[in-house]
């Protein structure tokens, strides 16, 4: 088992190194100069030059990859460019913002999602089941974009019962007027939220198919009991590998989502970092959202292998 | 009589509706008293299964019975409310599963899934239950019972899996014992102990039994009566001593002539002709009519009823009175003492050495070695059949992969025709590669279902004898199809529009494209259906009578070994334990691996006896193989600390046989025969064939 | 759990469940929908014997036309597409055309869906903002489908180190969420219309890889492939003649899920004002331009936010019913991203 969770270690590490050299080529070869679209198109050669010489890119790549890649190991991930701030501080405060909502979206979504999956699996066919289906289908076909559109075109522009901006004050965290939460998480927890449902049925269809789940009921239990004892610890272990990947959609859905509420979190400042060419700051962001994401992959491995008994090292 | 335990009357079940309907159990009807094993054989699709799930008041989705009575001592089980079922399921009325394996939760230890049946069933208090379940797994010969409930299924055997299936259902001592082909897929040593273990259950309790199964052999030996079902309905029922003697419907006969037997060795397999109809495809008169011999226009206008031969003989047919087992004697396959030519193929000192990684890093150092074959040498001559012979596990699969050149570092020397054959198939040239075919064991998955007929057989010719069949490679292709006795039409088809039988021989004709000189037949019929396997073993005879063809014949089955084979060699965890002339390895002196191997056959043959040498505990890891003999963990006959300490040499029995054992020569002689005629048996195997001097008419 | 594979130890963890397509081995059993369950039969000892053609399964076509659940979408999609084609010809004005004065006009007898800030024609610019719709989501899937079923095959058919190596990379380019790895992509190159097929081409290759190589694992176990390396067969021969017919059916499954993807990713691309630039007309473009006044003239978010629903719900449904027909067993959910 601890070697497994090593070997996983391990293995997070190397992801995190390919990211890195990836994410550090990429904005290398960014078309532009970095220098110049900072001093804008008028700046003398001297200027620009002498920028260069600040920011340290007249050095080798690879010097610099390393000096990054020390600095981000121990959290310093140099100063945005066009904010002139430490870039650590600034995206651990948007990060918060971000688990916030993520993780609200998330705590809601997760047990909804089991239950609806639960019931259209073992009514497979049935009324119930078309309901949700569809209802799901239709929810991991619509863009985060477009349910956040739509909700603030009921909820914020006719009902005006919620704000349709989730702006914050600086020193403001979200939990300090949580009304500014309502659209953003809903708009989350719609997209995740179908897809676990989604997922979580077909799980449970495939178990309620198999040869112990028909042994139990040749056993003569009661349906509750094969149903809670025998189809749900089986259909609920993929579950988890599930809800990982679907941190890696939330993440995605932040993106958006936070663009169209101007709500301040990683996926904004991720836009911003993007659109202004901002490379100590994108960095960054990448870095730490495929840490994020390969993070909560790796405890959903690591779960997925202490909860199955198939599995025993 | 007493009254039945269980009494089927004239079940009908479908599954679907409208046209795609399909009348799956037609008119089923049949009584199981107290104590009694009946046994249902069929082959796939005839709808045994169903009518063994049914009676369990289960019907899988999508079907229903449409007519008829299931009744348990009494009691309408087709029509029973569910909470009814649920106190008669489990508690009076338990099943054993095909797949052990797939039937236990994954999830959960082998002994809650018991422990519930039992708190669930007779309120018992978990101490209670827990007692019960060691008791349980005592009466099975589970291993450390107190140990073994706390396993979860994945970390038992085979074998070991099935005592738990099979001791969950003794769990509340049910009055009616399902058992749905509980030994199938099961090594046929760990088939024995299971089916003695059956036996021995049905001495201890009262429970009436119902076995299903495909396989006559084991029909023999533990039914009291039997139910012969073909295409949805009963074709025969009988005792099982009349069934096997006097058998009364075509399609028993059928049966009984395709299957081989090794205490019959000279008797000629004669298939039946056609095809198993599809579940549902039934339109009206005899179902088995299309292949049946002695059908006339009768037979396909209206449906026969279930005539009366005696009060406890049953068969659905017209002519019954007419019906008879002939068994036609054929020249026995010729014995070679050893090559008698040069050989074609010469193995020497093979090994295959697996290493396997223990470490979980990838760079880890921690390696064992699997020693999957070890030091394997044998010949085989022009126009020879020699077979192998093994359980899973025991290499004869790397065996066969290595001598086509599809595994990496294989140590010893192969020579094909007196040259070296290199280990990977890449290097060898193209004229060895020819030479050099093998026929898989499933054709399901051994033939690209993307791929039609002819470009599955005009590839290999292509190939390797481009020059030769240059512009006639079509014709040739419709002569080799000729060949293996199918049409020209097929030439277009896909391999999913063949039945089984069809695909093999397909399968076999893609290996006779190449022109080869020797053939690497591994396990051709096992993924048959047994009324098929004949005409592909039929086939294989002929072909190498006519072509001169060398096989090496990789089986389980030792009694299509008998009826195919010149030489045999058995294999044990990657050695060759014994090796001689077909009949001398099935008689004294044996190994006592062959020994209890031949002892584990099920013969389809109720007057023959076998020794009962069972082997316990399972085949030991190639990875971490015994000291001394191989065999020695297991062996019933093991002398003594020789055995754990040397490895055993070959001793030559004479006529080329030999046996790898300590046991003195002399002693391995005088054992017993293994299969002996029951006595008071009223006829001899040999007499069996001479009785048969009319001509089997076609 | 084809769908569900993620990476390499979570499917040993599965146990050995693999996918078995019976569109690779025995149809037949599958054909008569009838196959009664309970009856499986001498398990590995026999095959079914089930014979000649006379209930050969319907092609898919007619399969398609008959399930109008997979119909009707399909029909829906069609539609769009002859929208893409002739949409330049039944625009009532050209996509791009100012109409000074009347900006932000609501729906009325000249312009059907009103207009937006320049006063140019919504219903128009959806119109013609089928085709970028459907250019850069058919490319960018056609794009990493193919190189993703190349890998994939690879990986799957020599195994060993090879698979380890690319699979490995592949698993740590998915650690990046697809939509921010098509952001770096188009940062890196720019905003335009190739490149943001290429981004999203880039985003499938690796998804794409992991599945058909667990598909292509599952083929590799088929002894047709031991026939063909023992007649000496090439690898490419292999990969391309053994395996690669076999694995169609999950390919086109898999593209009508990709398709579906590339939709919402290029959507969302242009709503964050990445993905198709001013004045080509783009949905997503649309509606993050309209949402700023959507107070005022909502029918600038509606008509777009409607037109993409409909397509890419429609196109799932369409990939949920071909995945019915196409694998016998249904299409296990596709946490794939």
């Amino acid at each position: 088992m601890l070697q497994f969770i090593v070997r996983r270690l391990a293995f997070l590490v190397f992801t995190l190194l390919i990211v890195s050299v990836v994410i550090f080529s990429v904005t290398e070869v960014l078309p532009g100069n970095a220098a110049r679209s900072i001093l804008g198109a008028e700046a003398t050669e001297q200027s620009v030059a002498a920028l260069e010489e600040r920011l340290g890119l007249d050095r080798p790549a690879w010097e610099r990859y390393v000096d990054w890649l020390f600095g981000a190991a121990q959290g310093d991930f140099g100063e945005s460019l066009r904010m002139n701030v430490p870039v650590g501080p600034l995206i651990l405060e948007r990060l918060g913002n971000s688990l916030a909502l993520a993780g609200m979206a998330l705590l809601i979504s997760v047990p909804i999602a089991i239950t609806l999956g639960v019931i259209a699996g073992l009514r497979q066919g049935k009324p119930e089941d078309h309901a949700i289906s569809v209802g799901t289908l239709a929810g991991v076909s619509m863009p985060e974009f477009v349910v956040g559109v739509v909700l603030i075109l009921v909820f914020a522009s006719t009902l005006s019962i919620l704000p349709a901006s989730s702006l914050m004050e600086p020193d403001q965290n979200p939990f300090s007027n949580p009304a500014i939460l309502v659209l953003p998480a809903v708009t989350l927890l719609a997209v995740t939220l179908a897809h676990t449902t989604r997922m979580t049925r077909a799980s449970m269809i495939s178990v309620m198919q198999t040869d112990y789940v028909r042994t139990a009921l040749l056993k003569g239990l009661p349906w509750r009991r094969v149903v809670l004892r025998h189809a749900l610890p089986n259909a609920l272990l993929p579950t988890i590998t599930i809800i990982a990947i679907n941190i890696g959609w939330m993440i995605g859905g932040l993106i958006v989502v936070e663009t169209v509420f101007s709500y301040p979190g990683l996926g904004q400042l991720t836009i911003r970092a993007i659109t202004n060419r901002d490379v100590p700051l994108m960095q960054a962001v990448a870095l730490l959202i495929t840490f994020i994401y390969a993070f909560a992959n790796l405890i959903a491995d690591v779960l997925y292998t202490i909860l199955n008994p198939r599995i025993r090292y | 009589m007493s009254n039945p335990v269980l009494s089927i009357k004239d079940l009908h079940l479908s599954y679907g509706s409208g046209p795609a309907r399909v009348r799956a159990v037609r008119g089923v009807s049949f009584d199981i008293q107290p104590g009694e094993v009946l046994g249902v054989v069929g082959e796939s699709g005839c709808g045994k299964s169903t009518v063994g799930f049914a009676a369990m008041g289960y019907v899988a989705p999508g079907g229903q019975i449409t007519h008829g009575e299931i009744l348990y001592q009494g009691h309408n089980i087709a029509t029973m409310r569910s909470r009814d079922l649920q106190r008669l399921r489990g508690k009076e009325i338990a099943m054993v599963f095909q797949n052990p394996l797939t039937s236990l939760n994954p999830s959960m230890t082998v002994g809650e899934q018991i422990i519930e049946v039992l708190e669930h069933h007779t309120g018992m208090r978990e101490s209670e239950a827990r007692q019960r379940v060691i008791d349980l797994f005592e009466s099975v010969y589970l291993p450390s019972p107190e140990e073994t409930m706390h396993r979860y299924p994945h970390q038992l055997s085979g074998g070991q899996q099935q005592r738990v299936v099979i001791a969950m259902a003794m769990a509340c001592d049910p009055a009616l014992l399902i058992m749905d082909e509980p030994t199938t897929g099961l090594d046929v040593t760990t088939e024995a102990t299971i089916l003695d273990l059956i036996a021995e259950l049905k001495e201890k309790t009262s429970a009436a039994i119902m076995y299903i199964t495909h396989n006559l052999g084991v029909i023999a030996r533990v039914a009291d009566r039997v139910v012969v079902m073909y295409s949805g309905e009963v074709a025969e029922e009988a005792p099982v001593g009349e069934i096997f003697a006097t058998p009364r419907h075509p399609y028993t006969t059928g049966l009984m002539g395709a299957v081989p037997d090794v205490s019959r060795a000279n008797i000629a397999l004669r298939p039946i002709p056609g095809q198993l109809p599809r579940p549902g495809s039934y339109t009206g008169g005899c179902p088995f009519a299309p292949r049946c011999s002695y059908a006339q226009d009768v037979c396909t206008e209206s449906h026969p009823p279930l005539e009366e031969v005696n009060d406890r003989h049953f068969a659905r047919c017209f002519f019954w009175d007419q019906v008879s087992l002939k068994r036609e004697e054929v020249e026995v396959v010729p014995e070679a003492q050893k090559p008698q030519t040069d050989p074609v193929l010469k193995i020497d000192n093979l090994k295959k050495y697996y290493e396997q990684s223990l470490g979980i890093l990838p760079w880890s150092s921690k390696k064992r070695v699997v020693k999957a074959v070890d030091g394997v040498s044998f010949e085989i001559g022009e126009q020879e059949t020699l077979a192998l012979v093994g359980e899973s596990g025991c290499g004869k699969t790397t065996l066969s992969s290595a001598i086509v050149g599809l595994t990496d570092d294989v140590d010893g020397e192969m020579l094909l025709d007196g040259k070296k054959l290199e280990p990977r198939v890449k290097k060898r040239p193209m004229s060895q590669r020819q030479q050099l075919q093998i026929v898989f064991q499933n054709p399901d998955s051994s033939l690209n279902p993307a791929h039609t007929i002819y470009e599955i057989i005009s590839r290999p010719l292509k190939l390797f004898r481009g020059e030769e069949v240059k512009g006639r490679v079509k014709d040739e292709v419709v002569s080799i199809l000729e060949s293996v006795n199918l049409h020209e039409s097929y030439l277009w088809r896909y391999p999913s529009q063949l039945s089984g039988g069809e695909k093999q021989r397909v399968a076999i004709a893609r290996a006779l494209a190449a022109n080869p000189k020797v053939i690497i037949c591994d396990e051709p019929v096992s993924a048959l259906d047994v009324s098929v396997q004949a005409t592909v073993l039929n086939l294989l005879k002929k072909l190498q009578e006519e072509d001169g063809y060398s096989y090496l014949f990789i089986s389980h089955d030792l009694s299509v070994v008998r009826y195919l084979s010149n030489r045999v060699m058995v294999m044990y965890l990657g050695h060759i334990m014994e090796i001689g002339p077909t009949s001398e390895v099935f008689h004294p002196p044996y190994h006592p691996y062959t020994e209890a191997l031949t002892s584990a056959i099920p013969l389809p043959n109720p007057q023959i006896e076998q020794a009962q040498i069972r082997l316990q505990g399972a085949v030991p890891s190639a990875a971490n193989p015994p000291s001394g003999c191989p065999f020695q963990t297991r062996c019933p006959r093991k002398i003594g600390s020789i055995c754990e300490e040397e490895f055993p040499p070959m001793q030559d029995a004479g006529d080329g046989h030999q046996i790898r054992c300590h046991i003195p020569l002399d002693e391995l002689k005088a054992v017993e025969p293994v299969i002996r005629m029951k006595k008071g048996a009223a006829r001899d195997v040999e007499e069996v064939a001479e009785h048969s001097e009319q001509p089997v008419s076609d | 759990m084809l769908y569900q594979q993620h990476n390499p130890e979570r499917q040993r963890a599965l146990g050995g469940i693999t996918v078995h397509h019976s569109t690779i081995a025995g149809s037949h059993e599958h054909g008569h929908g009838g196959q009664p369950p309970g009856e499986p039969g001498p398990d590995a000892n026999a095959s079914y014997d089930y014979g000649v053609d006379d209930t050969e399964t319907p092609s898919v076509f007619r399969q398609i036309i008959r399930t109008p659940g997979v119909a009707i979408p399909g029909a829906i999609l069609l539609m769009f597409l002859l929208i893409a084609v002739v949409a330049p010809l039944i625009a009532p004005y050209p996509p791009t055309e100012f109409h000074s004065g009347r900006s932000y006009e609501g729906p009325s007898a000249d312009f059907l869906l009103g207009t937006d800030q320049f006063g140019r024609d919504i219903l128009s610019r959806v119109l013609v903002g089928t085709r970028s719709i459907f250019l850069v989501s058919f490319s960018a899937t056609a794009f990493g489908v193919l190189l993703g079923t190349l890998v994939g095959l690879t990986a799957g058919y020599y195994g060993g180190k090879t698979d380890e190596i690319v699979m490995r990379i592949a698993d740590a380019v998915m650690s990046f969420p697809s939509l921010l790895l098509a952001l770096f992509v188009l940062t890196m190159f720019g905003p335009a219309v190739i490149n943001v097929i290429i981004a999203i081409g880039i985003v499938f290759i690796p998804r794409v890889a992991r599945i058909i190589r667990s598909v292509a694992l599952d083929i590799r176990t088929n002894q047709f492939i031991q026939a063909a390396e023992a007649r000496g067969e090439r690898g490419v021969y292999i990969i391309l003649r053994e395996m690669l017919p076999n694995a169609w059916p999950p390919i086109i499954v898999e593209s009508s899920i990709r398709v579906s993807y590339a939709i919402l990713i290029s959507a969302s691309l242009g709503f964050l004002g990445l993905g198709v630039q001013e004045p080509t007309p783009d949905w997503g473009l649309m509606i993050s331009q309209g949402r700023n006044v959507i107070a005022v003239a909502p029918w600038n978010v509606l008509a777009p936010a409607v037109a993409i629903s409909a397509l890419v719900i429609s196109t799932n449904l369409f990939a949920d019913g071909l995945s019915r027909i196409l694998l016998a067993g249904g299409r296990v959910e596709g946490a794939n991203e």
